[in-house]
This record gives C-alpha cells, sequence and structure tokens, in this order.
C-alpha cells in the first residue's frame, strides 16, 4: 500500500521535479500539494483500515487542474 | 498665557469653542457638523458619520475634528483615538470597553473660520458576547491551510489565564455543544480538511479551502459555542507556509447571535493583514 501511495506521488511530481523544487524553488507549491494531499489521504485509508491505496477523483482532479506540465 | 476666561489653553479646541460661544473674535463659526443618531447598539468597531461634509470649503477635505466619547462622566475614547476619513466624513474608533450608555460630543472647524457649535449625543454600547464567532479570509490569489485556530476571551497577550474556545475538537460537532462549520472545505465538510481540524491541537491538520470554488480566496469557518454566549477579545491562528492565501490575505473575525450573521453582528477585527499581529489577532506563518 505504501509502494501504491509512493508511485502515484511520483507520476505527479517524480523525483527531479521534487529535487528541483527543494534546490530552486522551482513549482514548489505544485510539489506540496503533490506530496500533502496523497500523504494524508494515505493516512487516512491506511487508519480506516484500507489494503489497496486508491486516490479519490477528488484529489486527481485537483492536481490534474493545476499541475504545472 | 494659561487659561481664557477660566479656560486653558493647553486644549485649543476649548478655546475655540470659547470664541465661537461669545460670538465675536473668532471669525465666523464653522457650520455645525450634521450626523445621523447613532440608533443601533455599536459593539467594538464604532462608527459616526458627518453627513453634511459638502458644505465646508472643498467638501471637507481641511476640516479638523473635535469628538470624543464618554461613559458617564469617564472619557473612554479620547478625540486622539478617533480615525477620521476626509473622504467620506466617517469616524472610527474601537471601543473595547464593557457595556453601557456611551455619549459623544463632535465639533468641526473648517479652514479660516473658527470652531462650529458641539453637537452631543448617546447610544449604546452593547455586550460583546455571542454564539457564533466566524474566522473570514479575504484575499484575491490563493487558498488557505488554517492548521490552528482559537479564540480567546482576553487580549492574546494574557491567553495563559484566559479561556480558550473551543477545547479540542474531534468532529465538526463534538464535543457538545460546538460545532465547527465553513462555507466551503476541499473534499467537502466532513473531509480531510474539514472545519474542526482547525480547533484540533493538531499541526499537521487543519482546514483547506484548496479547489476551484465560487469566491474562492474569501471563505469562513463559523464555531458556533452553544446557547450561552461568550466574550472573545482576540484569536490565534497558525497558517501553513505554503498555503497562506497569498500576498494579499487578510482576515477578519466577526461574531454574531445568529447563523446567518445577522443578529447582533459584530467586526472585533476587520481585515488585518496577515503579516501584522496585534493583540486582538495573532497570525503565524
Amino acid at each position: 500500500m505504501e509502494e501504491q501511495c509512493k508511485l502515484i506521488i511520483l507520476s505527479y511530481a517524480d523525483e527531479q521535479m521534487q529535487r528541483n523544487a527543494a534546490l530552486t524553488g522551482e513549482n514548489k507549491v505544485w510539489v506540496n500539494t503533490v506530496l500533502t494531499l496523497i500523504r494524508d489521504e494515505y493516512h487516512n485509508q491506511v487508519n480506516s483500515g484500507a489494503t489497496e491505496f486508491i486516490l479519490p477523483s477528488s484529489i486527481s482532479n485537483q492536481l490534474d487542474s493545476t499541475k504545472p506540465y | 498665557m494659561g487659561q481664557i476666561s477660566g479656560v486653558s489653553t493647553a486644549d485649543l479646541n476649548n478655546v475655540d469653542g470659547f470664541f465661537t460661544t461669545q460670538g465675536g473674535g473668532g471669525g465666523t463659526p464653522t457650520a455645525t457638523p450634521q450626523t445621523a443618531s447613532i440608533a443601533a447598539t455599536q459593539y467594538t468597531n464604532q462608527t459616526l458619520t458627518i453627513s453634511n461634509t459638502a458644505s465646508y470649503t472643498d467638501g471637507g477635505v481641511n476640516l479638523a475634528v473635535f469628538c470624543e466619547i464618554k461613559s458617564g462622566s469617564v472619557l473612554v475614547i479620547p478625540n486622539t483615538s478617533m480615525s477620521y476619513d476626509q473622504t467620506n466624513g466617517k469616524l472610527t474608533w474601537v471601543d473595547e470597553g464593557t457595556e453601557g450608555t456611551r455619549t459623544f460630543s463632535l465639533k468641526v472647524q473648517d479652514f479660516g473660520y473658527a470652531s462650529s457649535s458641539q453637537i452631543t449625543g448617546t447610544y449604546t454600547r452593547g455586550n460583546d458576547a455571542r454564539t457564533y464567532w466566524r474566522y473570514h479570509l479575504h484575499g484575491t490569489g490563493g487558498h488557505t491551510y488554517t492548521k490552528d485556530l482559537r479564540f480567546y476571551d482576553d487580549v492574546y497577550s494574557n491567553r495563559a489565564s484566559a479561556n480558550e474556545y473551543p477545547p479540542n475538537m474531534t468532529a465538526n460537532n463534538a464535543p457538545s455543544p460546538y460545532v465547527a462549520d465553513a462555507n466551503y472545505a476541499f473534499q467537502g465538510i466532513n473531509s480531510t480538511y474539514a472545519p474542526f481540524k482547525a480547533f484540533d491541537s493538531d499541526a499537521n491538520t487543519g482546514w483547506w479551502n484548496l479547489g476551484t470554488h465560487t469566491n474562492q480566496y474569501n471563505d469562513y469557518l463559523t464555531l458556533y459555542v452553544g446557547t450561552t454566549p461568550i466574550t472573545v477579545l482576540s484569536a490565534g491562528i497558525r497558517l501553513n507556509s505554503s498555503y497562506n492565501g497569498g500576498s494579499d490575505l487578510t482576515i477578519s473575525i466577526e461574531g454574531a447571535n445568529s447563523e446567518d450573521f445577522t443578529q447582533d453582528y459584530l467586526i472585533l477585527v476587520s481585515s488585518q493583514s496577515k503579516s501584522t499581529s496585534t493583540d486582538q489577532l495573532d497570525i503565524t506563518i
């Protein structure tokens, strides 16, 4: 489940993008949004006993509508 | 000269008043200011408007205004604490005192004229206790993630010994009688970013208005405190550093006795910049 979550995060913000955000601030808010939304959702699903991580459409729609690429 | 006819010259307004009432030596008196009486009960932020500014030179832009507020014989708002907007004739001041009857005294002086006659009036300074308190965002670009919010019944610097509202909340309606609500939250008001998350003392959670929606940078979060109203004198807020409402975000704290904020509406803090902290609203980013 954790791996599923990581893969989804990387599908929105790969390692290079995350590194650039940390080093230069490029797309920093976007990367922050990806990490915050998906991590929070992951913890919610773990706490509710889920065994498979599924990204809700409310989050994917938000990320898809604001992604900078 | 220390006095004129027993009136101290330390206060030039009194000297002007002396000449005016004597009808000579001070020139033509300024037209008496016209104001609507203060009919409605006033709360912390109070207003009195001079309605006849058009009768003064250049629309009153040179008008010197003297106004003070008393509670009985006690001066509660001196003239030096008044703000006068020459563009609209509006006098505003902040009265953090207790409820009761207030008396205002007002006179003005136009450029080249003696002081006007003084007018007086009374109004009621109401009780600040309310059953609904609202945290209101005003911005133009950027959503806001409010991690923590608390209301206090004393000024912020005294919060350690004050009562804080609400206690840690575990749901939008728990513990009773507190109810946290908002006009919007990302994924809905029962979601990860539900309104009560701003009241749970967890720095990793909060109320987030992320997502495109109507009037999206001007959302509000409301706390109902139960049937017994409480007096709030300050609030403390902690915002997420990445989502703090954009550079021009301002915040208001409002109270009322009805859910729609039409009954006994008051403004405790009016559009305070997020980069400013006061004893009424402390903002940490």
